[in-house]
């Protein structure tokens, strides 16, 4: 026969009880999910500065609205909406091993944009980078007029990764606002060109 | 709040706790881990500059390492871009005269700096790399698989000008057959 257990005993076990519940709960509330356990590293970047991530970096010179775009190859693509120029410069900072601009997205409002493929080579699109090398030169997003010039696009993003999946790595995201210039009916643009300009 | 001589009565399941977590994490480590590392030139071999290696079923050796700025010459000959510097390491090798071709290395070489103000950088040999070249290479720039005889490549590499100033410059070499180890030269 062995003692009974006191009362207290009893309160004392409940609680602990109740307290390892409560972390339990708090962990489980608090742990990051899948989602955001795998989302990219972003770094924010501003229009005419350097950004710099783990193996991308980028800076945006401009940003234009046009109604049709001449690339540096004479490519001229038409388009029922209107082109999103962006000028910048890119490289790979740490290898040049499977660094590509895979990631070239604009984001207005809840909709995202992947950069135009179709100008080819006269784009900085999903080219390979260089470790520490400048690539200069175009993105082109063709994007509804009505989205180019809602309310939202003042407040569009334009997001950068030297992979086509830009999970777990850095992501360079700077602010750009879509609506600050007027719209222009046509630009020339450079070819993409390497090294320190 | 615990009677005495609980830890006592459960020291055999305790023990078992201490031992099993640490060797299960250890085991899921190892697993996740050592065979992601195994997988590429992870492990390096380092070669002194001047001295040779058995690596793979070849000898190898830098016979020289020689610099263009995108301003000389050779540079503009190779259409360097601005601010960029031509790296040309010409690798000796000496390859087993037995062997099929199967058997026989296929190389990739990259060129790494470490140290300085930047975070460890590499670079791909010139023929696989994003920045074009122009003009007259050299005809081999890779390991062969065909020849039996000593000879030499001479890889390239482009490179941002700065590249080395305050840092080392080492090539890596590595064969499939040896991953993950792999031969790192040390270069003048």
């Amino acid at each position: 026969m062995t003692a009974a257990v006191p009362r207290w005993r009893h309160a004392a076990n409940g609680l602990t009880l109740v307290g390892i519940l409560a972390i339990a709960a708090v962990v489980l509330h608090t742990a990051p999910d899948r989602e955001l356990q795998q989302s990219p590293i972003t770094v924010t970047g501003a229009l005419g500065e350097r950004a710099s991530g783990r193996n991308i970096a980028a800076t945006v010179q401009s940003v234009t609205v046009t109604e049709s775009v001449t690339a540096g190859d004479g490519w001229a693509g038409a388009t029922t909406g209107v082109w999103v120029v962006v000028e910048l410069t890119v490289e790979a900072v740490v290898t040049d091993q499977a660094a590509v601009l895979g990631t070239a997205v604009l984001r207005v409002g809840d909709a995202g944009f992947s950069a135009s493929t179709r100008p080819g080579p006269a784009t900085v699109a999903a080219a390979s980078l260089a470790t520490g090398i400048p690539l200069t030169g175009p993105l082109m997003f063709e994007l509804p007029a009505d989205v180019a010039a809602s309310a939202a696009a003042a407040h569009a993003t334009l997001e950068l990764a030297a992979n086509s999946d830009p999970r777990v790595d850095s992501q360079i995201v700077v602010p750009l606002d879509l609506t600050a210039d007027e719209p222009q009916t046509s630009i020339d643009v450079a070819y993409p060109e390497w090294g320190a300009r | 709040m615990l009677r005495p001589g609980w830890f006592r009565q459960n020291r055999l399941a305790l023990l078992a706790v201490l031992v099993l977590l640490p060797v299960t994490l250890g085991i899921m480590f190892a697993y996740q881990w050592l065979g992601y590392f195994e997988r590429f030139p992870s492990r390096p071999v380092d070669v002194a500059t001047g001295d040779s290696i058995q690596y793979g079923r070849s000898e190898w050796r830098i016979d020289s390492t020689d610099r263009f700025g995108a301003d000389s010459a050779r540079g503009q000959e190779r259409g360097l871009p601005a601010g960029t510097d031509l790296i040309v390491v010409t690798v000796r090798v000496v390859p087993s005269s037995t062997g099929t071709d199967k058997e026989h290395d296929l190389c990739t070489v990259r060129l790494e700096e470490t140290g300085g103000e930047h975070p460890t950088r590499s670079w791909a040999n010139a023929t696989g790399a994003a920045v074009p070249l122009t003009g007259t290479g050299p005809d081999l720039t890779s390991c062969s698989r065909e020849l039996r005889t000593p000879y030499t490549f001479d890889a390239q590499f482009v490179v941002p000008a700065d590249t080395g100033d305050w840092s080392a410059l080492t090539l890596g070499a590595s064969v499939v057959t040896e991953l993950p180890e792999y031969a790192r030269f040390s270069l003048d």
